[in-house]
């Protein structure tokens, strides 16, 4: 349902609407849910609560230090309740709510049954084939669901994987890139590839076009490229590393497509703010010595100065777009 | 003015809801994440402009009389730019010359002997700028710091209860929140502290992630009123259903009615059941609040509260993982009966 909430306060806030006019004004901005909406709520909210609870419950309970439970009993239980709840995705409905619920549910015990494996036969397993297993496990039913939340876990459990694979095989990617490499450069390719794959197939696929989702990749691969722009100024490593021209084309990319292909002022938002820390931080490392108390003047004006002309440009962005 | 904001202000106008001029473009406003990116502008721009100001007047600083008498100008300063026609570049200088203001002004009781006294005078700065500075930004903020110090002045006079604050919070945020259109005079005011409300509730709520334990930080030699673990319970208990009750009342729903009465019961067992996690109620009331009105950053923030509280809660040593399992396994049972009856009772067709 269509609301005019933000018209309504921006009228609010400029005095155009009196206390004596704002129910009937409200019940017009259709800012309230009505019953049927409220009724359908209720029912997700339920739905999505029990069901994440339930999958949550049986991870904390496997993590609990039990001795009076046998390996068996531990295994039945968790086995059991992934069973039950296949079972109850094959009765339900196919791409309803109560369906993909069941689906999430069912990924949260699989990385239960993981643990359990990788505890009881102590396998000698790195923690990172924990995730990275129970990734490549739910890999079917992540494609069957059609389902953002679960994407989005499966993403965060390769990152994951990847980040627990580089802390105990810290040279291993040399034998691919020849040298060794900072792995922050592997969780930025992963996932800019993943925002880019995301992108394409969202043009075909409806259930990918949730903002919210692609905003998270999309932050995930900018606070990367600015933490590496960020500390190759702070280490003194502008000329030894890649990482500020690969920021400066991740920046030049992301206003290309953001402002000229598809319009969006969260992304736009988030450049300033990239471009913002990187140029305040490279002013006061490289061109200021801080001898002088009025470089922090300079430094405090740059900043509010970039604040100022963010948000002067965003403005004209958003009035652009929604005329 | 955009294409939405003409059909909205036709429709009232038709109806003869709205007086005066169409609002122009220029009044638009900006996007939460517009308003946090200039947020973080203008409050690092105070920290440079701080340090400024500390090593110019390096000499006065060891005066807190004249480090007093110094903030007083730059809060006025502070208040007057905010005063002038809405500009984004004035707003946050002026964001920026408060938060020196205060600094000072801080920086300038530091000494005394009293820290609960301290925060309990910071607090009381914080709801006097809630008043008279009108940004929004800058009220949410105030309203932030003002409550953390009550909390902070209460732990070190020696009554620490982290929980019992957060859960009496729920009752003036939830009602503020329902009541978002009840004083439109006042809007901005009660805007900056209900969004500050909601943002104190849900960092209380989750201290034990990001403060490790918040009592601690404060030094406290005599716990003095150590009040029983049960009262703070029932305070949440009450304040969660009280948001019930009021979301039933504010939509017009009488509380004599059937649907009434089992929402009420709902509510209850659900607050009981999550009384050792009350994270996942707060997190709950938020996302609730945020539909009751429709406001989108509203919702996704509780459901961002609960992902974060839902993820943290295995770390959370007060309980054994075989309680929280065992709350868990609680919600998960009521939530998907509670389901069950709703559509039994009101089917829904559920839609693809």
């Amino acid at each position: 349902m269509e609301s005019f909430r933000s018209e309504l306060i921006n009228l609010v806030e400029n005095n155009k609407v009196v206390q004596l006019n704002i129910d009937e004004a409200i019940g017009l901005s259709k800012i309230k849910p009505d019953a049927k909406d409220w009724l359908a709520f209720i029912n997700n909210l339920f739905l999505w609560i029990g069901s994440i609870a339930l999958g949550l419950s049986c991870i904390y309970f496997l993590a609990h230090n039990w001795s009076e439970i046998s390996r068996f009993a531990k295994f039945a239980l968790v086995e059991t309740a992934l069973v039950v709840s296949i079972l109850v995705y094959v009765k339900t409905q196919v791409g309803s709510a109560a369906s993909t619920a069941t689906l999430l549910c069912s990924t949260l015990l699989l990385g239960a049954l993981m643990a359990l494996f990788g505890q009881t036969y102590q396998t000698g397993a790195d923690p990172w084939q924990l995730f990275f297993y129970w990734a490549i496990l739910m890999l079917p039913w992540t494609l069957i669901a059609r389902f953002t939340s679960i994407w989005l876990i499966w993403l965060g459990l390769i990152n994951l994987s990847m980040g627990l694979y580089c802390d105990v095989n810290l040279n291993h990617l040399s034998l691919l890139l020849g040298r060794k490499i900072d792995v922050v450069w592997l969780f930025l390719s992963f996932n800019t590839l993943a925002l880019v794959l995301w992108h394409k197939q969202s043009i075909s696929r409806p259930w990918m076009q949730k903002p919210w989702a692609i905003r998270i990749i999309a932050v995930t691969v900018g606070m990367l490229i600015t933490g590496l722009a960020f500390s190759a100024i702070g280490d003194d490593k502008i000329t030894d590393t890649l990482a500020l021209p690969i920021w400066a084309v991740f920046l030049v990319s992301f206003y290309l497509f953001y402002r000229r292909v598809y319009v969006d002022l969260f992304m736009l938002a988030g450049i300033c703010l990239s471009g913002s820390i990187i140029i305040v931080t490279f002013i006061a490392e490289k061109v200021l010595s801080f001898d002088n108390p009025a470089e922090f003047l300079f430094i405090a004006l740059i900043i509010i100065g970039f604040g100022v002309l963010s948000a002067f440009w965003l403005k004209k962005v958003q009035v652009e777009a929604q005329l | 003015m955009t294409t939405k904001m003409n059909a909205f202000w036709d429709k009232l106008s038709d109806a003869n809801l709205v007086q005066g001029d169409h609002p122009s473009s220029a009044s638009l406003n900006s996007p939460w994440y517009v308003q946090l990116l200039l947020a973080i502008s203008g409050w690092l721009g105070a920290i440079f402009l701080f340090v400024f100001s500390a090593l110019i007047l390096h000499p006065l600083l060891e005066e807190p009389i004249a480090l007093f008498l110094m903030s007083l100008p730059l809060l006025f300063i502070a208040h007057r730019i905010l005063l002038t026609p809405k500009n984004e570049f004035y707003q946050h200088m002026a964001l920026a010359i408060s938060l020196v203001g205060q600094a000072l002004l801080i920086v300038s009781i530091v000494e005394w002997q009293s820290p609960e006294l301290i925060y309990l005078v910071v607090a009381v700065l914080q709801l006097a700028l809630i008043y008279f500075m009108p940004s929004l930004l800058h009220r949410i903020f105030s309203t932030v710091i003002a409550i953390f110090c009550v909390v902070a002045s209460s732990t070190v006079a020696g009554a620490p209860h982290l929980l019992l604050f957060a859960s009496l919070l729920i009752f003036p945020t939830a009602w503020l929140c329902l009541n978002e259109f009840r004083f439109i005079n006042h809007y901005k005011m009660t805007k900056g502290i209900w969004v500050g409300l909601i943002i104190t509730l849900l960092i209380l709520n989750s201290s034990h992630v990001f403060l490790d334990d918040f009592q601690q930080l404060l030094p406290s030699n005599t716990q003095i009123m150590v009040l029983p673990d049960w009262f703070a319970y029932l305070i949440y208990i009450a304040a969660v259903v009280f948001v019930t009750w009021h979301l039933l009342s504010s939509n017009g729903i009488s509380i004599t009615t059937k649907s009434s009465k089992a929402a009420l019961l709902f509510t209850l067992v659900f607050a009981i059941a999550t009384v050792k996690a009350q994270g996942l109620g707060v997190g709950l009331i938020v996302v609730v609040l945020g539909f009751a009105h429709g406001n989108r950053a509203l919702f996704g923030l509780g459901i961002f509260s609960l992902v974060v509280y839902s993820s943290s809660y295995y770390y959370l040593m007060q309980e054994t993982l075989l309680f929280k399992s065992a709350t868990l396994f609680a919600v998960a049972i009521f939530m998907l009966v509670s389901r069950m009856i709703l559509n039994k009772t009101l089917p829904l067709i559920e839609e693809k």
